[in-house]
């Protein structure tokens, strides 16, 4: 009975976690990879070991797409955060 | 097999992909809405486990999650929602909205 729940958060972990490689875009992959942890977390327990799935729990959903997302907005600010303040300070500069 | 594993079986093959294929379509705040009744869901199966092995000590798991799935909830929604503060609300938040679902002009 414990090898159908094993084999079914395993199945979890690589959907999800070839669906995280497949995604090109980084917030969106940022959503995939915090179901990841989860997903991950989930066959840890499962296989009797919960103190690695309370670390993967901690980690993986809450301080990876954290880190993924600030990182984000840190880099893409200036081009991409709002298109019409560009074309306003190009006016200007006009 | 015991009724506390056959119940978070049932949640984990019944619930699980139907929310990993909410996180892996559309637009990004309907993968947030996933993505929370995924962790949701994940809080229950954390509450059956420790049923199904006789520990009672493994629902920490479950209490973590509780306190860290809404700061996860929180953070996505600041990015997807807030994208810039300094411009008028509707337009900024539809056209991040959109920005990010590479759908916008």
């Amino acid at each position: 009975m414990n090898t159908a729940l094993v084999g079914v958060a395993l199945g979890l972990v690589v959907v999800c976690a070839t669906i995280a490689v497949l995604c090109r875009e980084p917030a969106r992959q940022a959503v995939v990879l915090a179901a990841l942890g989860l997903s991950l977390s989930v066959l840890f327990a499962v296989l009797q070991s919960p103190d690695v799935a309370l670390s993967q729990l901690a980690v993986g959903t809450a301080l990876t797409p954290l880190l993924i997302l600030l990182t984000i907005r840190k880099v893409s600010r200036r081009p991409a955060a709002d298109p019409r303040r560009t074309d306003e300070e190009a006016g200007d500069g006009e | 097999m015991t009724a506390w594993t056959a119940a978070a079986l049932a949640l984990l093959a019944g619930a699980g992909p139907l929310c990993l294929w909410g996180v892996a379509s559309g637009r990004p705040v309907r993968r947030l809405v996933a993505m929370s009744l995924l962790s949701t869901v994940v809080g229950a199966v954390f509450l059956v486990l420790p049923r199904a092995y006789g520990r009672s000590s493994y629902q920490d798991l479950a209490l973590t999650l509780a306190v860290v799935s809404p700061t996860g909830t929180l953070v996505f929604t600041r990015f997807v929602a807030g994208a810039d503060p300094d411009a008028p609300d509707n337009g900024a938040s539809s056209g991040a909205a959109e920005e990010m679902a590479g759908e916008g002009p």
